[in-house]
């Protein structure tokens, strides 16, 4: 069974239809990337994963328990984590306490500090950075924090909302490396990256969003040499030409 | 030097009115206008109880604190849950709406002319320069206790850590996991007791009307934006300066323009730091 | 009768113009000016000083309408740059300043106030003098009916009132929304300022306890039974109104309840209506309807 299977998903924001008919699914230790233009909806599809953005019909089950009904509390409780693109950690509290609200209330405390250290483990940056005030992390930092937290209560399933946006290239690869790695500890991950060739270099299978709508979808590797996805998503100029990256 | 020492009395009832304040302005992001009335509300509460009902004055204001804690919970739960969706502004108007209601009552219940609570003698303590009463000592008393008591809740505690964070970015703290509701609940208890405290202890240094805790309002407001919204302390620093500032504009400048000096430290601080003196971005 | 019936008219023309500016402020634009009645008190004193210094009324009219909108200009500028919140408690505290300044300022009265304000077409014979007033007053509020109108349909009326329905639209006008919702606010003072100034010279006196602080809510909560349309918040504040000032008789009628009880019981009512048409929708009976809209779904639907 699948680990998340979206299915027909329709949502938007007041009158607005944003999602119409968006169908996405994830399997066990898979990686998937969902790449598209901006204001396709690829933000708004992890929000209505998670309940943010309450799906108007269509389906989202995870490990075969349907969420559309259920509260955000309730599905995140469930073993999914979702990493937001913006404000993704809280500013005024401090390291340690961003980590620790990602572990519900009455967690033990060994389990709670077992927890901290497997995370710290893979971000060893954040270690001394624990009674800090999140305000005063870097740009880079502050998306490790993200990922960090959304890594913190052994999730089942990790939702990424651009997770390189708005940081110096070469912490950009820095953060990419670590989705490997998550990757790699058995975590399936959904996703979302502006950066559409990397992402999908390293995953598994891709979804191409358009204007709310499925596009294209697939094997990365597949999608990555098909010469109309170059040409339309991945900034190439002619099918088959030397890749030029994306100026943007 | 007598000035002085009213200023940190009245600063420190205008600081626990302020941290009332703030707790509901940072998690729910609006001004509660009728913090003004729940003051008054805990003040004739321990009035009709003590006077009315001749319990002694301590159970008389526990009593009260409890009934008004209640009340204010019950104000969140008719007036304000309803509207969690909806903008900002439609909260404020409907706590004008609570603000009228508890005033109305209250002058409904007990009247419109001046009474005050039926204290023991009040003796003063000379301390050279100036002296204080005994009230005096209860009211600085309580307000560092409970500034501390909320302090540690708000940093320390489990509770008061999901509190931040739902201030601090909503929609971070429901994909957290956390359950806002709980936490709007608590942050309302909370700010409800303290504003209940306050009520009463402001009710044992000044004669009651329905209009008492409203004409504390605009001073209350000023601390919090001086302290900065969502600052315990900053919220109790803040009453401080406004009570040391309007006490001693009675002698410097006129009895009649304290609520003028509350407006001008407002505008000031709007103007020059308007995240107030504690905020940290 | 007549004439009495001639001054409950004029009246409802000055409440129908404080309908107007809070409604611009409020209905149009979302915003909270906790202080409405101080802009209305700064009208009346303003104009009657002018006049009782020998200022042609309608000279002395204009400069109220300016000093309204004048006073409200920085308030709107200190506060509307960061949450809407401020603007509510900076007006709240501007209103509770004019009132304390007013009572104890002596060359405008005090507590007393001012009297002896000449009267709107004072010259006129008193039989015929109310008639004349309401005909003027009723021709100024059509006036403002129309300019209203105007101002709400323009593209900047479009603006507000995209600014008020969602933060998304706010957010890509950036730091222009501020300069709309100002323009909003002085507008709607001036407005209150004219209706001061026409208040002044037909009742003759002006003294601080006329402009209470609850007046503002009284008006507040009249726009919102009625709808941000202009004639919904007018016709919403009239009909309010007068059931307030209706249970004035209702002590006369032999209920065993006292005057002042009755203005708490009003207190009570006007504070659970806005508890609770808060919670319902908030257009109100009549809620503004755009022109253009009609007619695209009139379109539409052809
Ligand atoms: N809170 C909101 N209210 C109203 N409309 C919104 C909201 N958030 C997004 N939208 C609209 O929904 C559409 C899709 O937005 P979304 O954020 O899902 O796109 P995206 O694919 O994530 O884009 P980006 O690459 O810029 O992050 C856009 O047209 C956007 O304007
Ligand atoms: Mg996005």
């Amino acid at each position: 069974m699948a680990v998340l299977e979206a299915h027909h998903v329709v949502a938007g924001y007041g009158d607005s239809v944003v999602l119409d008919g968006v169908s996405v699914s994830v399997e066990e230790t898979e990686l998937v990337a969902v790449i598209g233009p901006n204001g396709a909806g690829k933000s708004t599809l992890l929000k209505s994963i998670v309940g943010l953005v309450p799906p108007r019909s269509g389906s989202v089950t995870y490990h075969g328990t349907e969420l559309t009904r259920l509260t955000t509390e309730r599905i995140v409780r469930m073993g999914l984590s979702y990493v937001p693109q913006v404000e993704n950690v809280f500013p005024s509290l401090t390291v340690r306490e961003n980590l620790e609200l990602m572990l519900p209330a009455q967690t033990p405390r060994p389990e709670r500090q077992r927890h901290l250290e497997d995370t710290l483990r893979l971000f060893p940056v954040l270690t001394s950075r624990l009674p800090m005030s999140a305000s005063v992390l870097s740009g880079g930092e502050r998306q490790m924090l993200a990922l960090a937290r959304g890594l913190m209560n052994r999730p089942g399933l990790l939702l990424l909302d651009e997770p390189t946006a708005a940081v110096a290239p070469i912490v950009v690869d820095e953060i990419l490396r670590k989705v490997e790695e998550i990757r790699g500890s058995g975590v399936p991950v959904l996703l979302v990256e502006q950066n559409a060739r990397r992402a999908l270099a390293m995953s598994d299978r891709g979804y191409i969003l358009e204007s709310g709508r499925n596009a294209l979808s697939g094997p990365a590797r597949e999608l990555l040499d098909d010469p109309e996805v170059g040409r339309l998503y991945l900034g190439l100029r002619t099918p088959g030409s030397d890749r030029a990256p994306r100026s943007s | 030097m007598q000035a002085a020492a009213d200023g940190v009395v009245v600063g420190a009832m205008v600081g626990l009115a302020a941290l009332g304040l703030t707790l509901v302005w940072a998690v729910e992001r609006f001004p509660n206008i009728a913090q003004g009335d729940t003051l008054t509300l805990a003040a004739y509460l321990t009035f009709g109880l003590s006077v009315g009902a001749q319990l002694p004055i301590v159970p008389a204001a526990v009593l009260a604190v409890g009934g008004t804690t209640l009340a204010v919970q019950a104000a969140y739960q008719t007036a304000f849950r309803p509207l969690r969706t909806s903008p900002r502004v439609t909260l404020l108007v409907a706590s004008i709406g609570v603000a009228l209601v508890i005033r109305a009552i209250v002058s409904l219940v007990w009247g419109t002319r001046l009474q005050s609570y039926d204290l023991p003698v009040r003796r003063a303590i000379s301390l050279g320069l100036f002296h204080v009463s005994l009230v005096d000592i209860v009211i600085l008393v309580t307000v560092l206790g409970l500034v501390g008591a909320v302090y540690w809740i708000l940093y320390r505690s489990r509770a008061g850590i999901e509190m931040r964070a739902v201030a601090d970015v909503p929609d971070l703290a429901r994909v957290t996991g956390i359950d806002t509701r709980r936490v709007l609940r608590f942050t309302w208890l909370l700010s409800g007791f303290v504003t209940a405290v306050a009520g009463v202890l402001l009710g044992a240094k000044i004669g009651l009307t329905p209009l008492l805790g409203w004409n504390l309002l605009l001073a209350a407001f000023a601390a919090t934006v001086l302290g900065s919204v969502g600052h315990p302390l900053g919220a109790i620093a803040g009453g401080f300066v406004l009570g040391l500032a309007m006490e001693l504009s009675t002698v410097f400048i006129s009895p009649t323009f304290k609520e003028a000096i509350a407006f001008v430290i407002l505008a000031a601080v709007l103007l020059f730091r308007p995240r107030g003196l504690l905020a940290g971005r | 009768m007549a004439p009495y019936l001639a001054s409950l008219l004029l009246f409802g023309g000055i409440y129908a113009m404080l309908a107007l500016g809070l409604n611009l402020q409020w209905g149009h634009t979302g915003l909270v000016n906790l202080g409405f009645v101080a802009f209305f008190a700064l009208g009346a004193y303003s104009a009657a000083l002018l006049t009782l210094n020998g200022v042609p009324l309608l000279v002395a009219a204009v400069i109220a309408v300016v000093i309204a909108g004048l006073v409200a200009y920085p308030l709107g500028r200190l506060t509307l740059r960061l949450q809407d919140d401020y603007l509510a408690i900076v007006t709240f505290g501007f209103a509770e300043v004019v009132r304390i300044l007013l009572l104890n300022t002596r060359w405008v009265g005090g507590a007393d106030g001012l009297t002896g304000i000449p009267q709107l077409f004072g010259p006129l014979a008193a039989d015929v003098r109310p008639f004349i007033q309401l005909g003027a007053v009723l021709m100024v509020v059509a006036l403002v009916l129309v300019l209203a109108r105007r101002l709400t349909e323009s593209p900047y009326g479009r603006v507000l009132r995209a600014i008020r329905d969602s933060a998304e639209a706010a957010r890509s006008l950036g730091k222009e929304t501020e300069g709309y919702k100002v323009v909003a606010l002085v507008l709607g003072s001036a407005l209150a300022g004219l209706a001061g100034a026409i208040y002044a010279h037909y009742i003759g006196y002006v003294s601080p306890d006329q402009f209470d602080p609850s007046l503002t809510f009284l008006i507040f909560t009249g726009i919102v039974i009625g709808g941000s349309s202009h004639w919904g918040a007018a016709v919403g504040t009239l009909v309010f109104i007068a059931a307030m000032e209706a249970t004035r008789f209702l002590g006369d009628v032999g209920l065993p309840i006292s005057q002042s009880d009755f203005a708490q019981l009003r207190l009570l009512v006007i504070g659970l209506l806005l508890i609770v048409l808060m919670q319902r929708k908030r257009e109100g009976l009549w809620p503004y309807r755009h022109r253009e809209r009609v007619r695209v779904t009139r379109d539409a639907a052809a």
